[in-house]
């Protein structure tokens, strides 16, 4: 996990790296241009490369959503799946994170109280008995210890994942709720109307 | 972008801190294995009194004294449950003689050591005769 989380982090700044390179040499290149190149510069300058993120006050604040609750930042831009995808994602590892440690908490307080009821054992049996237990106990507790360190940084990748999506991947669709589902014949959405919160159904007739 | 690195980095240092809490702490290390000496290389033979009973002797040895007080025997006849036959021999062997020799017996015996602090060690490998009446 920690591999693949340093790969993704040293595959951006790399990416960084080489577009700025690329763009200096476009402008270490720019001499006479003819009339193709020059139409060619202009059409260059209208695609959005990955880099180019333009901070408006929605995706500010999208981003702002993003870091606190981990694909709000989404929803807020109108991709409600995959903002719903992400938060489940993230929430579901972090809660799987969450568990893993409080059973390896309890797992390690059971070891304590064997391991007193080992050390009053007056026979063999008795104690090879308790401490089959207790190292079956420590198996279970090591185990949980390891979910816990897989879902967190699980959960670290869907945060991070989220963060470079709500700035790089996902565009924002507007402010009307139905702005981009305009091709179902159904939709249904939540709205807000002068002071009233509610359902809104949508039927697209042809 | 710069910020955003910078955060990135932030939420991953908290993360490695937060991995950290709660390790594994270490587990005791067994000290009943070792506590009292096993009785080890058990032997038996048998031979009949002048008074009508069997003599079983059973010899065994230990690898050390450490926290050795004495010993204890069990017993099994027919292949029943064992018993504990008798107690406190400081020696390593023992002579049963509380068969009569009326009769064809099969007998199983173990013996057990019991350290200084009353704990009672593992048990000896069993060891098995067949005794028969001599006519």
């Amino acid at each position: 996990m920690k591999i693949f989380l340093t790969t993704l982090f040293i595959a951006f700044i790399f990416n960084q790296i080489v577009f700025c390179f690329d763009k200096n040499n476009n402008n270490v290149k720019s001499g006479v241009k003819n009339h193709y190149q020059l139409l060619n510069d202009i059409r260059m300058q209208d695609d959005p490369e990955f880099f180019d993120v333009d901070f408006t006050p929605r995706k500010t604040k999208a981003l702002v959503l993003s870091f606190l609750v981990p694909g709000s930042g989404q929803t807020y831009l109108g991709d409600e799946l995959k903002g719903m995808g992400i938060s489940l994602a993230f929430y579901g590892t972090a809660l799987s994170a969450i568990i893993a440690h409080n059973n390896a908490q309890g797992r390690e307080d059971r070891i304590k109280v064997l391991t007193q009821d080992y050390n009053t054992k007056g026979n063999y049996n008795d104690a090879e008995k308790v401490w089959q237990t207790i190292l079956g106990e420590k198996e279970n507790r090591d185990n949980d210890y390891d979910r816990r360190s897989i879902f967190t940084w699980l959960a670290v990748g869907v945060w991070l994942y989220n963060i470079v999506d709500v700035i790089f991947l996902t565009g924002d669709q507007g402010e009307n709720e139905f702005s981009h589902n305009n091709n179902s014949i159904f939709n249904f959405n939540f709205m807000e109307h002068n002071n009233f919160n509610g359902i809104a159904l949508k039927l697209n007739l042809p | 972008m710069k910020n955003i690195f910078t955060t990135i980095l932030l939420f991953l240092a908290g993360s490695f801190y937060l991995n950290s809490c709660g390790k594994a702490e270490d587990i005791i290390s067994p000290t009943h294995y070792s506590r009292v000496p096993r009785a080890v290389n058990l032997s038996i033979s048998y031979d009949t009194t002048s008074t009508g009973k069997y003599l079983v002797m059973i010899n065994w040895a230990v690898e050390s004294t450490n926290n050795l007080k004495d010993f204890e025997i069990y017993r099994s006849v027919n292949n029943s449950n064992f018993f504990f036959l008798f107690g406190g021999m400081t020696s390593a062997n023992y002579v049963d003689s509380s068969l009569a020799n009326t009769s064809d017996y099969s007998l199983a015996y173990f013996v057990n050591g019991r350290g200084i602090d009353r704990f009672v060690g593992q048990s000896s490998d069993t060891i098995k005769i067949s005794v028969t009446k001599s006519f």
